[in-house]
């Protein structure tokens, strides 16, 4: 008992110094950026990073939850691009916004559910699952748009990528409510320990009398849901959807997440360590950007985060 | 060990990106670095936005707007997204508005994203162009394109007819990005041009590869699985030309078509299609000079910043003369063959 609780000190020890390396990482960054980089130490700067990372921001939080426990979804790519289609399609023939948010929200549902339901109900395991629907997914998006952009909103629809309150953008605001709500799930509620729990032992979980195939099954939703959010304001942003809407954004995800501690195998890791994640890739994206430098660069100093990243885990 | 890994990880980083600014690819004539703090306008600086970075159209692309700077004695930032991605291409544009260039140049990939990053920028007293791919509604000064959409449609039509025997017979037409403006036009007029003038062709489909070669191959494959009576094969893009030759000469090999059955004519990238030209696989492409297209956009956006008029005829030095109508500036196309293909270096 002594035991255990020391090994739990020191595993919170090394959590806290993780978040220290990040949070490190971010302050390096910014006294780097800063010098080298014109204009990136400015307010409107500051916001249109957070502007930038904040539909990301949202897919990572129903990602962490499928990480955590041990599950990964690579579909929410596709996903963005079929309910953003769908939401614009509807907005393109006239539909009130309101009713076209709401069929976007109501696709990721579905196609969230037909995740959860192979991965939770066929046993089929997660990351095979969700690279064959990522692919049919965009299948479904190249039907959707038979190729063509789906373009021409009402006015009032731009709002939401665009529009500010008291100086902060809509989808900012959007992205710290729902990173709040999800922290409570996940430290206060006997679901997100459930989602731990399963990521750790999931037989152990069963035994102990969780319904794990309805928890797989609500957190795939979940993330279809989350998703369908994040690509109603990117069509927003970029006022059109096309059928490579959100393509290669699960990487973007994973990385982050992966930066900021999650453990791939699930049981472990903190919403938080996510955000710092997203904060750091979107951050060094836009300071890259601003100095002019390659993208080609930017992939390989991303590569090379992720892998220390892995590696101090290990450490 | 703690310590060791932030102290490895901040040395990657600075390596990483004194490694980066260290190569004078990324951007031209002066560095990026340091000329920031310094307030005073000595030099003029272009940002030069591409679909995407890495394929060789886009390097002699680059090889211009570079040739331009240095030229002109401006600087120019030549950056874009590795793969064709309207967001990460917006973000990119975005950034460039807060660091206050002196004028952008895209190469659009959806014509309808590009309306409000347009309009920050003008907001932001930053003149905009856009290049080999247009966003015509949308706040930018001229757009540079190798022709009219409606004469390269034609052209790349006129390079497959020309290698028939008669125009007649199954066309499958391929594409690369299915929401580019540019390929879109293309492909109405060519199909246009073959409903009034060439009624014996059929086309048994338009196939999109956006911009992936090894989607384009595979499309080819399987429409000429589908059509052992394929005729010919209307290439609308620079990486579906090649494409369609290798699968039409392994479908050869295999017994699948007769040789020479099918004719691959289109948009020919000179560097790609090499190998083919000279072996008879086609014998004639079309084409216009991406470095000129890369040129002008530095050019066009020097002289808007200098407040000169920009008219037709006028003489480019290293592009030639240029047609200019209402706003958009064209290169001109040039049609090859085995001959002169080693003459064009991209």
């Amino acid at each position: 008992m002594v035991q255990q609780s020391s090994s739990h000190a020191k595993m919170l020890c090394v959590l806290k110094s993780r978040y220290t390396l990040l949070i490190g990482i971010i302050a390096l960054e910014f006294l780097l950026f800063g010098f080298l980089a014109p204009y990136f130490l400015t307010l409107g700067n500051i916001l249109n990073i957070l502007r930038q990372i904040s539909e990301i921001g949202m897919i990572s939080i129903p990602l962490t939850f499928l990480l955590l426990s041990g599950h990964m979804d690579l579909s929410v790519g596709s996903i963005v691009g079929v309910c953003g289609i769908t939401c614009g399609m509807l907005l393109r023939a006239g539909q009130p916004v309101v009713l076209a948010i709401l069929a976007g929200i109501a696709a990721g549902a579905v196609v969230g559910f037909i995740n959860g339901v192979i991965v939770g109900k066929l046993k089929i395991q997660a990351v095979v699952v969700t690279i064959g629907t990522q692919v049919m997914f965009r299948g479904l998006c190249y039907i959707m748009t038979s190729g063509r952009a789906v373009s021409g909103y009402p006015l009032s629809f731009y709002v939401l990528g665009g529009g500010d309150i008291l100086g902060l953008p809509i989808s900012v605001l959007v992205l710290g409510l729902c990173y709040v709500g999800a922290w409570f799930v996940l430290e206060r509620t006997y679901f997100g320990r459930y989602i731990l729990a399963i990521g750790n032992n999931q037989n152990t979980t069963r035994y102990s009398g969780i319904r794990v195939d309805r928890v797989k099954i609500l957190l795939f939703t979940f993330c279809g849901i989350m998703t369908a959010v994040a690509s109603i304001f990117l069509i927003s942003r970029l006022s059109s959807a096309e059928a490579t809407l959100g393509s290669g954004y699960e990487l973007d995800i994973i990385t982050a997440a992966l930066i900021g501690g999650i453990d791939i195998n699930g049981g472990s890791g903190k919403l938080q360590g996510t955000f710092l994640g997203i904060l750091i890739i979107g951050i060094l994206r836009n300071g890259l950007n601003l100095m002019g430098l390659s993208v080609i660069y930017q992939s390989i100093i991303l590569g090379v985060l992720l892998l220390v990243a892995v590696a101090k885990r290990k450490g | 060990m703690k310590k060791a890994i932030a102290i490895i990880l901040a040395a990657g980083l600075m390596l990483a990106m004194a490694a980066c600014t260290g190569t004078p690819a990324p951007s031209a004539s002066t560095p990026a670095s340091g000329s920031g703090s310094a307030e005073g306008q000595a030099t003029r600086t272009y940002f030069v936005n591409p679909k995407m970075v890495g394929a060789a159209y886009w390097e002699a692309a680059k090889e211009g707007a570079l040739q331009a700077g240095e030229d002109l004695g401006v600087e120019v930032i030549w950056n874009g997204t590795s793969e064709v991605d309207v967001a990460k291409q917006i973000n990119m544009v975005t950034d460039m508005i807060t660091r206050k260039v002196d004028g952008i140049a895209v190469a659009v990939n959806d014509a309808t994203s590009m309306t409000n990053v347009f309009n920050q920028a003008k907001e932001a007293g930053i003149p905009v162009v856009t290049f080999d791919s247009d966003s015509e509604n949308a706040e930018r000064s001229y757009c540079i394109l190798p022709d009219t959409d409606e004469a390269i449609g034609e052209a790349f039509l006129s390079a497959l007819i020309n290698q028939m025997p008669e125009p007649k017979g199954k066309v499958a037409v391929m594409i690369a990005s299915p929401s580019a403006a540019n390929i879109i036009a293309w492909r109405d007029a060519a199909l246009a041009k073959i409903e009034a003038d060439y009624p014996d062709i059929e086309i048994v489909g338009v196939y999109p590869s956006n911009d992936d070669q090894q989607k384009a191959y595979e499309n080819a494959k399987s429409f000429i699985q589908a059509n052992p009576d394929l005729a010919g094969i209307l290439c609308l893009a620079g990486a579906e030309t090649p494409a369609a030759c290798k699968a039409v000469q392994e479908a050869v090999e295999a017994g699948q078509l007769e040789e020479g059955q099918v004719k691959i004519g289109g948009m020919g990238i000179p560097s790609l299609v090499r190998e083919y030209i000279k072996d008879g696989t086609m014998t004639e492409s079309v084409m216009w000079n991406p470095m000129s297209m890369g040129y002008l956009s530095v050019w066009a956006l020097d002289q808007i910043a200098q407040g000169n008029e920009i008219t037709d005829g006028m003489e480019v030095p290293g592009v030639g003369t240029i047609k200019v109508e209402d706003d958009r500036i064209y290169c001109g196309t040039f049609r090859f063959t085995a001959e002169d293909v080693d003459n064009y270096q991209f």
